[in-house]
């Protein structure tokens, strides 16, 4: 280190030092110098760029996947009141025409997101999406809290993607212990499953041997949301994951009249 | 028509046209209380009452000018330092909040320069003043609070008393006193007192440690720094600022250039600036107020108007130590004829100011036992060897030309 010291000229110390300064001050005098005046101007994200939230409601069919795959679990879906309007517009009728009594949109606390994007990439209808807008900043945590109706957002024309099984899983019926209540029917998102006759004949109390009706996937439309399975007062469904057929990791049995 | 030729027709005017006769008036309707009101008068209408008020004239004149300069190096060092580091610095004006409000409004633009809002952001001085005006004077618990409110009296007092001491030009003086240049420089030291009294009395080890440092930083340059100096007083013959800059106004060079100081004295000159530099505790000589090593320094404990005041002492220190260096070194307000003296002495003075400014972004702190390494084994020789020079111009070269009709260079 010493003889480092010594090595240091006043080329070293004084001159060379402010040619990089007065070279600097040039560049930045006549150029334009890096920073913005922010208020007044704000500098474009980048097309990837991750701010608030916004759900296109037109499109959201109220599955609740966002809810699950948020990290942060910082995404709850409320129930909301959706207006005429609304309903005429919202894509596959939602719940609304379903005995489920409110629809559900998500709500989000900005507070605790990380700005992750995985709900808007396990949405399955592409109603999620992240804009590029940043000044969240807030006064209060309460604040922070946007409730589901603050983040609608209207689009002249939406975008209509296919369905997509995002979450690779499927449901699957155990049924042995289906009731065939139909409650999955009625919550069902995409309207995926029917009720149709089931291998199981139950005797009732009053002696009467009655079939029991199942339910049936249609797994070209099912977007893995587990909505079933968490509605399901039987526990006789559970969610499996996706293998290569569409069909495959099932346990329907094969009903008699068939077999 | 000097400054003070100029303040005395003007309170001339103000005491025959208002003091005066109020003050009768007042005696006249008043007759019981009138007393003093009368003497008043009659002082006002007499020759001592009138140079009184020139002086007062003068020296709010002066004021205003350095104050004016103040605001204007602060504003330029913020703006060039910003740009150094890729900023922009204080950027908006009035003007700008009207084109926000038309933009806001959707009227149409007004014209603009590149697009952007206009200004250099002369405002945020004011913003800034207020403030610090408006911010809470802390009295550390421990604090000798006497000695506390003293500091602050003593370094801005000192620094303020600078800007009437120096000329912008022969015209342009509040005080052309004789010895003007070993008044600053007395002015100059009264200082450090001022900084060893704030950091002694904030009961901060690091406010105490700044005073200290300020100390040591005055015993190890003044002595250079004034031996720099001698130089150019014995090439002048007087410690008159005036006389010095008619001085380097007369001398010529080859081919009739114009010999200012920094060409014969090039040692001194070096030394000089040098010196000042510490003189003013700017960096890389900014010892007392180290705020990478002590907070702040000996203002660490200072707040609302007292730091402001502290802040701008020093620039208006600043602004004197380049005044000096430019009557001292630089020809004063020596310069072609259409600019008028007091804007080539500014020119000037800036000047060093911005190369001032570029150096504070360019060098490193110097070390403590750097300092005092520099100050006496370098820079004392080397103000020696500058006198050295100017005696063999000023005794022995004329006296061997005399003799052996050497031609006359100096």
């Amino acid at each position: 280190m010493a003889s480092d010291r010594k090595n240091l000229g006043l080329m070293d110390i004084f001159v060379n030092p402010m040619k990089v300064t007065i070279k600097q001050f040039f560049k930045s005098t006549f150029g334009k110098p890096t920073t913005v005046m922010y208020p007044l101007e704000k500098r474009d994200p980048p097309p990837t760029y991750r701010g608030m939230n916004a759900v296109i409601w037109d499109l959201c069919i109220g599955c609740g996947i966002c809810g699950e795959v948020c990290p942060n679990k910082c995404l709850k879906m409320k129930p909301v009141d959706l207006s005429d309007e609304e309903k005429d517009k919202s894509w596959y009728g939602s719940h609304v025409a379903k005995k489920k009594s409110k629809a559900e949109r998500p709500a989000i606390n900005f507070g605790h997101c990380m700005f992750c994007g995985f709900c808007e990439d396990y949405c399955p209808t592409g109603a999620m999406t992240m804009t590029d807008f940043y000044e969240l900043a807030d006064t209060t945590r309460e604040a922070l809290i946007y409730p589901a109706r603050s983040m609608k957002v209207d689009l002249e024309e939406s975008p209509t993607l296919p369905l997509t099984n995002f979450m690779m899983e499927s449901p699957a019926l155990n049924s042995e212990t289906c009731i065939g209540c139909s409650k999955c029917v009625d919550n069902c998102p995409t309207n995926c499953i029917i009720m149709d006759e089931g291998a199981v004949n139950k005797e009732l109390k009053s002696g009467k041997v009655r079939n029991i009706e199942n339910p049936f996937f249609d797994y070209t439309i099912c977007i893995g949301c587990s909505t079933c399975v968490k509605v399901c007062p039987a526990s006789c469904l559970h969610m499996e994951p996706i293998a290569n057929s569409s069909s495959s990791g099932l346990t329907i049995p094969v009903p008699e009249s068939e077999a | 028509m000097t400054l003070f030729g100029l303040c005395k027709t003007m309170a001339e005017l103000t005491a025959d046209m208002f003091i005066v006769p109020v003050l009768r008036f007042q005696r006249n309707i008043f007759p019981p209380f009138s007393y003093p009101a009368g003497d008043l008068a009659d002082w006002f209408a007499s020759e001592g009452g009138i140079v009184t008020l020139a002086w007062i004239y003068a020296v709010n004149i002066a004021f205003a000018v350095g104050m004016t300069n103040l605001i204007l190096v602060i504003h330029l060092e913020r703006k060039i330092a910003a740009r150094i580091q890729d900023r922009r610095g204080p950027m908006l004006s009035f003007r700008a909040f009207r084109e926000l409000g038309e933009d806001l409004a959707g009227e149409a633009p007004t014209w603009r320069f590149k697009g952007n809002y206009s200004g250099i952001g002369i405002i945020q001085n004011m913003a800034d003043g207020i403030k610090a005006i408006t911010k809470e004077l802390i009295i550390p618990n421990k604090a000798d609070k006497f000695l506390f409110s003293m500091g602050p009296i003593i370094f801005i007092s000192s620094s303020v008393f600078l800007l009437v001491l120096f000329p912008l030009s022969d015209r342009f003086a509040a005080s052309a006193a004789p010895a003007g240049l070993m008044v600053i420089m007395a002015a100059f030291s009264i200082a450090p007192i001022g900084v060893l009294t704030s950091g002694w009395a904030s009961n901060n080890k690091y406010s105490m440690i700044g005073g200290m440092r300020s100390a040591a930083q005055l015993m190890s340059y003044e002595i250079p720094l004034l031996l720099s100096m001698a130089g150019v007083f014995l090439l002048a013959g007087s410690y008159n600022p005036v006389d010095i800059v008619e001085q380097q106004r007369e001398a010529t060079w080859l081919f009739g250039l114009p010999m200012w100081n920094f060409i014969p004295q090039f040692i001194g000159f070096i030394v000089f600036m040098i010196c000042i530099l510490a003189e003013v505790e700017r960096v890389p000589f900014d010892l007392p107020e180290a705020e990478a090593e002590l907070v702040e320094g000996w203002t660490t404990e200072y707040s609302g108007i007292r730091y402001m005041l502290f802040l701008a002492a020093e620039y208006i220190r600043g602004f004197a130590g380049a005044a000096v260096a430019t009557i001292l070194f630089l020809g004063g307000w020596a310069g072609p004829w259409p600019v008028p003296p007091e804007i080539w002495f500014l020119l000037k003075v800036y000047l060093i100011i911005i190369f001032w400014i570029f150096i504070r972004w360019s060098v490193p702190r110097i070390r403590t036992d750097q300092i005092l390494e520099l100050g006496w084994k370098k820079l004392l020789p080397l103000s020696l060897i500058n006198i050295l020079i100017v005696i063999f111009m000023v005794e022995i070269y004329p006296y061997f030309a005399d003799i052996v009709s050497l031609p006359e260079v100096f």
